[in-house]
């Protein structure tokens, strides 16, 4: 009978805290010395190890009795190896003072674990973030200044150029450093143009220019049905801000003060009804969104032969890469200007390290760092001299893509606080337009009386 | 009184020893359902981002509440909620049953089309929702079908008119589970009642609604209680098919609550919405509870 008390008491109790598991503290006991060294070959599988090093050293008492501080690293991805994982591995491998925990999270659940992890306050120490969100959670309160940081660190060389960590500056402070970019610009499949007799495009390209080869490029099938599209107008608001500002056209004023007369400008109106206009009817160049679902988005089409030209970012090349696709980049036509895309890492508010993080900081944005996505990523790499080695990587066909970064214009999200607000209702604008729920210019007048309210 | 001392001590023994066995249960019931019930009946009447921590809630009374009756989306996905309730449920439960009825004949090989029918039912949420994506495209299998008796099917899930239909149509797939509750009912059908209404001359719609419908109508009872329930708080296959689009056709009460709560970071007002969901849901739960009294018969007057 006792031996059951004993045995029900001992059960309750190890399901009750099994129930609380999870709690965890910032700094730990160091373990007992670990081969950590070892190479595993699989970045992947280093990642695993890494993780359950972590949780083994959470509950285990040190031998040591050194501390570490730990830092919680955050970023999205896939079960491929990226430049943060061999980081990680080598700098967890080489010093004493600090142990950094990188959670690689897929890219659709990444923006809630983010979110639920600040709300439990026990978030990450560092995360990244996507260009568009940098001013959102500067707003939030939720990223430290780095400037004091910065000043404090007299040996930092700085690998990076101006206009790069200018990018990471938000309202006059810098607040992210950026990990790496990727300019925007106009791909085209060349053996389409070739099969249609048509002229690649050049840098003189307007948009009239653009619709008339799309048209060329737009075929259909003996029952009607099309077969190829000359371009894809996306509803992607980075495509679509990015038609619109090489029109000559913004949502917010030059000084970002103000979106009235801008964001519902005739001009705007006009366009936009252009734009979209090209994926109606019987005579569209572009496909709409049943096609897409049937198709699949640009790179895909664009694999398949279906699709002669869209708008996109350096991330399309290794897929169409890897399809061998015959394509070309050029820059976009009208006024080339074109939105950009960057992902930068930010030391959040309620890090409690911050000395230890600005460390961590260094490393995930610095010269290694880049060199190792130079070597595996499709993004350019911040560090300058790395940068050299991915422009001589580039062939001739690929160049626009490069050449663009000259006219690269900060997507509306970098704004400031209008540019930020505005771009939290653009995407309704869009659905609203494509789907004609009124006329564009009364659509463009609501959504600036919704950004008000953002 | 002695042996009474000693079985006393036995049964607290044995109550405290029961006690520790449901303890984590308990414990899981306080810290994971309750607290955060009440938790979120605070923030229902607070304001509060849900990133900057909790130092940052702010009471603001009920502006939550004031603020969601006048919000047209809030409106809308009441509406998109009631009118999928209104259809699904009625006819998720005459379609299980029919089928159940089908399952529930005594023919050769009965046992592989209940494993059948009940197979869609073990298959995740989303692997389903990624073979309906592609079922529902403008070429997928649903329009190649219709193309087939001359229909020109529409681009189920990109139309507005369409998309919160085809998620209807999709619900039925995954009934297997109210079919096989209705197929054990059905199954506890006396054959005697039956046999003596044919003797009396019944016919086979006759005994069934005179005679298996009221025999079952606890089972009906329970389903419809469950339906109610799991209906309003429709959730996954929107957020992964539709997103609430196209124009807020699919947007589902509880699909705006998420949004509200991790896109927008109006946690206080996401709680506001979930405890209005919490009492529309019991009220229609009391309302079919209430209305069993006039039509669910139980045979041994056990009633709820």
């Amino acid at each position: 009978m006792k031996l059951k008390r004993v045995t029900a008491i001992l059960l309750a109790t190890v399901m009750s805290f099994s129930l609380l598991a999870g709690c965890g503290s910032s700094k730990k006991e160091e373990a007992p010395a670990k081969d950590t060294t070892e190479e595993s070959g699989d970045a992947q599988t280093a990642e695993k190890e890494e993780e359950s090093k972590a949780d083994t050293d959470a509950g285990s008492e040190s031998a040591a009795g050194g501390e570490k501080t730990v830092i919680r690293v955050t970023k999205w991805g896939d079960d491929k190896p990226a430049a943060e994982n061999t980081l990680v591995e080598e700098f967890n491998a080489s010093q004493d003072a600090i142990e950094i925990q990188l959670d690689v999270v897929p890219g659709d659940g990444y923006g809630d674990r983010l979110t639920t992890s600040f709300s439990s306050g026990d978030g990450y120490d560092i995360f990244l973030s996507g260009e568009g969100d940098f001013y959102k959670w500067v707003d939030l309160g939720m990223v430290e200044p780095l400037d004091d940081l910065i000043a404090a660190d007299t040996d930092w060389q700085n690998p990076m150029g101006e206009s790069v960590m200018d990018m990471g500056v938000v309202d006059g402070s810098q607040r992210y450093l950026v990990k790496d970019y990727n300019p925007i610009c106009l791909w085209y499949n060349k053996d389409m143009f070739d099969a249609a007799g048509v002229d690649y495009p050049s840098e003189s390209w307007t948009w009239d220019d653009l619709y008339e080869a799309a048209k060329k490029l737009t075929t259909k099938n003996e029952n009607g049905e099309f077969e190829t599209f000359g371009f894809q107008a996306q509803s992607w608001n980075y495509a679509v801000d990015t038609y619109l500002e090489s029109l000559g056209f913004s949502y917010v004023s030059e000084d970002y003060s103000t979106a009235e007369g801008y964001l519902n400008s005739q001009g705007v109106a006009d366009a936009l009804d252009t734009y979209f206009g090209w994926t109606e009817g019987d005579d569209r160049i572009s496909p709409n969104a049943a096609d897409t679902d049937t198709y699949g988005d640009g790179t895909a089409m664009m694999i398949n032969n279906k699709l002669a030209m869209f708008i996109t970012g350096g991330w399309a090349k290794t897929g169409l890469e890897d399809a061998g696709v015959n394509y070309a980049t050029a820059l976009v036509p009208g006024n080339h200007a074109a939105y950009f895309c960057a992902s930068g890492y930010a030391i959040s508010s309620s890090c409690k390290n911050k000395e230890a993080a600005w460390e961590v900081l260094k490393l995930l944005t610095g010269e290694r760092a880049s060199e190792l996505r130079a070597q595996n990523e499709a993004a350019f790499p911040t560090a300058e001299s790395q940068l050299q080695a991915v422009v001589d990587s580039l062939s001739d066909d690929q160049k626009a893509l490069l050449q663009s970064l000259d006219y690269s214009v900060p997507p509306i999200g970098m704004r400031g606080k209008v540019g930020s607000q505005v771009n939290q209702v653009l995407g309704e604008v869009v659905e609203r337009i494509v789907y004609h729920d009124a006329d564009t210019m009364t659509i463009l007048n609501d959504a600036l009386e919704a950004s008000k309210q953002k | 009184m002695a042996g009474k001392g000693r079985s006393g001590k036995v049964q607290s023994r044995e109550n405290r020893n029961g006690y520790l066995f449901v303890m984590p249960w308990i414990l899981g019931f306080f810290l994971f359902t309750l607290l955060p019930m009440v938790f979120s009946a605070i923030l229902s009447l607070c304001e509060w981002d849900i990133v900057t921590g909790l130092s940052t809630i702010e009471f603001v009374g009920l502006e939550n509440f004031t603020s969601m009756f006048k919000d047209p989306k809030f409106w809308q996905s009441l509406k998109v909620t009631f009118k999928f309730c209104l259809i699904t449920i009625p006819c998720y439960q005459i379609a299980s049953l029919f089928v159940a009825f089908l399952l529930a004949m005594d023919i050769k090989g009965m046992k592989i089309f209940r494993v059948v029918y009940f197979l869609p039912s073990i298959i995740p949420t989303i692997a389903a929702t990624m073979i309906w994506t592609r079922i529902f495209a403008q070429d997928g299998i649903l329009n190649k079908s219709l193309s087939v008796i001359g229909i020109k099917g529409p681009a189920w899930l990109t139309d507005r008119n369409t998309a919160l239909y085809a998620l209807m149509i999709m619900g039925l797939w995954g009934v297997g589970n109210t079919i096989i509750i209705y197929l054990s009912g059905l199954q506890g059908v006396s054959e005697e009642l039956k046999e003596a209404a044919r003797v009396d001359g019944a016919k086979g719609w006759q005994i069934f609604f005179k005679i298996t419908v009221p025999m079952i109508s606890p089972t009906i009872f329970f389903n419809v209680v469950m339906a109610v329930i799991g209906s309003f708080q429709y959730f996954t296959q929107a957020y992964v098919m539709t997103e609430g689009g196209p124009m807020q056709s699919t947007l589902f009460y509880n699909l705006y609550l998420y949004q509200k709560a991790y896109k927008e970071y109006q946690m206080g007002y996401a709680s506001a919405m979930a405890w209005v969901m919490f009492i529309i849901i019991m009220l229609f739960t009391m309302l079919v509870i209430k209305s069993s009294s006039f039509w669910v018969y139980y045979q041994n007057d056990d009633k709820l």
